[in-house]
C-alpha cells in the first residue's frame, strides 16, 4: 500500500442545539492513501457530509463543534493549526467539490476567473498564466470550445458542465486529496457516468486521492478502491470495494446493496427494503447498536451494548454482534 | 372483488377494499360520461395520440415569436387498465411536460388525449375537475408539494373537499385514517405538519393524498428520485402493492432505467421530445435496439464490482442538444456512435420490429 496522506482518528463532531447535543459524527477513524479512491456511503443524516466538512474545518461554529479526535494530514494535525495555516491547505492541498454546482459557483464571475482564482492565490501565478492554465484544465475535462466557454458565466453552463468546471477548479492546484460531496447526485445518469469517468481519469493521471461521499452504490462499485459505510454518525463496516460488495457482513450493508434496483438480475428477484426510517436523534442517545430498530437479526445483546468494530479479514472491519448470521443472505446476494 | 358504478374494479382483500366500500365514493363515483365518447380499445384506460407541445420563444417588446421549443413532438402510446408504462429519458427530453399535458396542466399544441374514452383536450375546466377525481399526479419534490401551513390530514382531504365529496367529520377522519394506513403512515399523525416528517414519509403523504380520491390512474413524475436508496425501495414496492390492491394504472416517469423497470410493464424511452424506443420492460432491457437505450442501460452501474467492471460500457459523449434547434435527421445523431450520412439527413420513424417492440433508428431496423 502507498503512503498514507490523511488519517482521521476518533473524529467526533457535534451540533449543540436547544434540544441538546446531536452527535453528527461519532468517533470515526479511517486512512486515505496516496492516489486512493475512497467512498463514504450513507443515507441522509448519516453524518457523511459533516465528517468531510470536519476534515477541512468548515463546520459552522456555532452550532457545530469538532469535539474530539485528530485529522492527520501527513503528520500535521489539521485541527490544531491556525486559521491562516488552514487557509493554505484548503483548495491547495485538500480541495472540495459540492453537490449543487449551481449554488457553489459564483454567478457574477466568469468561469475562467473562478478557475484562475485559486491558481493566483495559492500558486501566485500572473493573470495570463492562470487563465492559460484554466483553459487547459477545462479542455482536460472535455469541455468543448474552451476559448469561448472560459469567458461565460455559470448560468450559461448546463449542470454537467458546471460540475466539470467545479472539478477543474478543485484540481487546479494539484491537491493531494479531493473531497467530492455527492458530486453527481443532481445530474442525469448518463452525465453521472461521464463526470465520474473523467474524475477517475484525472485521479489516475495526477495521483490525487479522492474521498467520494455518495449514496449511489453502483458508482462506488464501479470506481472505488475502498468503502466506508456510515450510519447515524458511525462507521458500521469498512473494507475494500470487493469486500463490501461481494462479502458484506453487516446487515445494514447487505440491506443497502439489496435495495438497489439492478438491471443484471431478473425482476422476479424483487426489490428488497430495509424497514423503518434512518436513526433519529433519540436512537443515537442510547447505548445500543444504532441499527437495532431496523435489523432483522437483532437479539437482546444488540439492545444493551454498542458493538465494537471487529476485523473479518485484513482491512475489512464490521461493527456487528451477529455478522455470522448474515451468511445466507450473502449467498443470495451473489446469485 | 367489488365493482363500482363507474367501472372501478378493485381486487384483493387489503385495506383499500374497505376504502372503496366507503359510502362517500359510492355516492359520487361517476365520471362525466355525457362528454364526447370515442372508440377506444376495451382495456385501454388512456390513449395519447400524436401529442405535440410547443413553447414559443419570443424576442423584443412586441414578443415576436422567433422559434418554438419543441418539448413534446408527436408522442403516441396507450396504457392498459391496471398496467404501468414507464417513461425514461434525460433532463430536457420532455417527459415531465408530457405528464403535464396529460393532466391538462398545459394545453397541448396538437394531438388528442383519451382517458376512459373522453378526449381531455376538448373538456371545459369544470368537466376536467371531474376527470381529476380519476386522474391524479404525484410530483418529484415532496418538500415543495405539501403546504407547510396545512396539517397533513387536511392536505390529504383537500382534493376530496374540492371535488365536493367530503362527508361528515367522522367519515372524513375515517378516510384519512384508511389512506394513511394504506401507505404505511401512523394514522394518529394526521394532525402534524409536513416539517415533522422525513422525505420518505412526505412522499407517502403525497401518495395518500392522491389515493384519497380513489383514482384509477396516477401519473408519477420522478417520485423516488429525491429519496435515499433504502427508502426508494420501500416507496417503489408500495406503488406495486397499491396497484395490485386497487387495480390502478400508472405512468411512471424517471431518469433511472433500473428503478422504472421494476414497476413498469412497458417502457417508452424519450429523447428530445420523441419516443425512440418502446416495448415491454423485460424485452427492452434484454434486447434493446436503439443506441440511446443501450447507453442508458450501460450508464446504470451494477452494485457488484466484479460484474460491473467486466461489463462493456457505452459512454455517451456530450449532452442533449437544444430542443429549439434539434439536429437534422435523427435527433440522436450528434451523440450516436453508429451515425452515418443517412442518419443526419433522414429522420427515422417509430417502426414496429415485431413482438410489440417499436424503435426509431435506421441502424436498428437493418441490423
Amino acid at each position: 500500500m502507498q503512503d498514507t496522506v490523511l488519517s482521521v482518528q476518533h473524529l467526533s463532531t457535534s451540533f449543540f442545539t436547544d434540544e441538546g447535543e446531536l452527535k453528527a459524527v461519532d468517533d470515526i477513524s479511517y486512512d486515505v492513501h496516496q492516489g486512493e479512491f475512497v467512498a463514504l456511503i450513507g443515507e441522509s443524516g448519516s453524518g457523511k457530509s459533516v465528517s468531510a466538512l470536519s476534515i477541512l474545518r468548515l463546520v459552522g461554529d456555532p452550532p457545530g463543534k469538532i469535539v474530539g479526535g485528530k485529522v492527520l494530514f501527513h503528520d500535521t494535525d489539521l485541527l490544531q493549526i491556525s486559521d491562516k495555516e488552514m487557509q493554505e491547505v484548503r483548495g491547495s492541498k485538500i480541495s472540495m467539490i459540492f453537490q449543487e454546482p449551481a449554488t457553489a459557483l459564483n454567478p457574477v464571475m466568469t468561469i475562467g476567473n473562478q478557475i484562475a482564482e485559486p491558481l493566483r492565490v495559492h500558486k501566485k501565478m500572473s493573470k495570463q498564466q492562470a487563465f492559460r492554465e484554466a483553459a487547459s484544465l477545462l479542455s482536460k475535462m472535455k469541455i468543448p470550445n474552451v476559448e469561448q466557454r472560459i469567458k461565460q458565466y455559470p448560468m450559461e453552463f448546463s449542470g454537467g458542465m458546471q460540475q466539470r468546471a467545479m472539478i477543474a477548479m478543485a484540481m487546479s492546484c494539484q491537491p493531494e486529496i479531493l473531497i467530492a460531496d455527492e458530486p453527481t447526485t443532481a445530474l442525469d445518469v448518463t452525465v453521472q457516468a461521464q463526470v465520474l469517468e473523467e474524475l477517475n481519469q484525472l485521479r489516475l493521471s495526477t495521483n490525487t486521492a479522492i474521498l467520494l461521499i455518495t449514496h449511489n452504490l453502483g458508482l462506488v462499485a464501479r470506481y472505488a478502491d475502498s468503502v466506508k459505510i456510515m450510519y447515524g454518525g458511525r462507521i458500521l463496516e469498512m473494507g475494500s470495494t470487493y469486500d463490501i460488495f461481494e462479502n458484506p457482513h453487516h446487515p445494514y450493508t447487505l440491506g443497502l446493496i439489496r435495495a438497489v434496483p439492478r438491471l443484471d438480475q431478473p425482476k422476479s428477484y424483487g426489490l428488497h427494503t430495509i424497514k423503518g426510517e434512518p436513526a433519529s436523534q433519540e436512537d443515537r442517545m442510547m447505548n445500543n447498536c444504532l441499527f437495532v430498530k431496523r435489523c432483522k437479526y437483532a437479539t437482546d445483546i444488540c439492545w444493551k451494548q454498542q458493538p465494537k468494530a471487529e476485523e473479518i479479514s485484513e482491512g475489512h472491519m464490521c461493527a456487528c454482534f451477529h455478522a455470522d448470521f448474515t451468511a445466507a443472505e450473502r449467498e443470495e446476494l451473489l446469485r | 372483488m367489488c365493482v363500482l358504478p363507474c367501472g372501478f374494479h378493485c381486487c384483493g382483500k387489503g385495506r383499500a377494499v374497505k376504502m372503496i366500500n366507503n359510502k362517500q365514493v359510492k355516492k359520487n363515483g361517476h365520471l362525466p360520461y355525457e362528454t364526447v365518447h370515442t372508440e377506444v380499445g376495451q382495456d385501454n384506460i388512456l390513449r395519447v395520440e400524436n401529442v405535440r407541445m410547443y413553447f414559443p420563444v419570443t424576442k423584443g417588446i412586441l414578443k415576436r415569436k422567433i422559434a418554438d421549443v419543441k418539448a413534446v413532438d408527436g408522442i403516441s402510446f396507450a396504457v392498459k387498465r391496471g398496467k404501468t408504462i414507464g417513461i425514461v429519458g434525460e433532463s430536457g427530453s420532455g417527459k415531465t411536460t408530457l405528464g403535464n399535458c396529460i393532466m391538462q396542466n398545459l394545453k397541448v399544441t396538437e394531438g388528442r388525449i383519451f382517458f376512459e374514452g373522453t378526449d381531455l383536450t376538448t373538456l371545459s375546466t369544470r368537466d376536467l375537475r371531474k376527470i381529476h377525481k380519476e386522474l391524479q399526479m404525484i410530483t418529484q419534490n415532496p418538500y415543495a408539494s405539501l403546504d407547510p401551513r396545512m396539517k397533513i390530514g387536511d392536505s390529504i382531504l383537500e382534493g376530496v373537499r374540492l371535488q365536493g365529496l367530503a362527508g361528515s367529520k367522522k367519515e372524513n377522519s375515517e378516510l384519512v385514517r384508511t389512506v394513511m394506513e394504506t401507505v404505511g403512515l401512523t394514522s394518529s399523525h394526521a394532525d402534524r405538519y409536513p416539517h415533522e416528517f422525513s422525505g420518505g414519509q412526505r412522499q407517502r403523504i403525497c401518495i395518500a393524498r392522491a389515493l384519497a380520491l380513489q383514482p384509477s390512474f396516477i401519473i408519477c413524475d420522478e417520485v423516488v428520485s429525491a429519496l435515499d436508496v433504502s427508502i426508494q425501495a420501500q416507496i417503489v414496492n408500495l406503488f406495486v402493492e397499491i396497484q395490485e390492491q386497487m387495480n390502478l394504472s400508472y405512468i411512471f416517469i424517471g431518469h433511472d432505467l433500473s428503478v422504472v423497470r421494476y414497476i413498469s410493464d412497458q417502457i417508452a424511452v424519450m429523447y428530445l421530445g420523441k419516443i425512440v424506443e418502446m416495448t415491454d420492460s423485460e424485452e427492452l432491457y434484454q434486447h434493446s435496439l436503439h443506441p440511446y437505450t443501450q447507453a442508458l442501460i450501460s450508464a446504470v452501474p451494477i452494485p457488484n464490482p466484479t460484474r460491473d467492471r467486466a461489463r462493456e460500457r457505452v459512454l455517451l459523449e456530450g449532452e442533449v442538444p437544444s430542443p429549439i434547434h434539434p439536429p437534422e435527421g435523427c435527433r440522436f445523431c450528434t451523440r450516436c456512435r453508429y451515425a452515418d450520412r443517412r442518419c443526419r439527413e433522414e429522420e427515422p420513424s417509430l417502426a414496429c420490429v415485431g413482438n410489440n417492440h417499436y424503435v426509431a433508428c435506421h441502424k436498428a431496423v437493418s441490423a
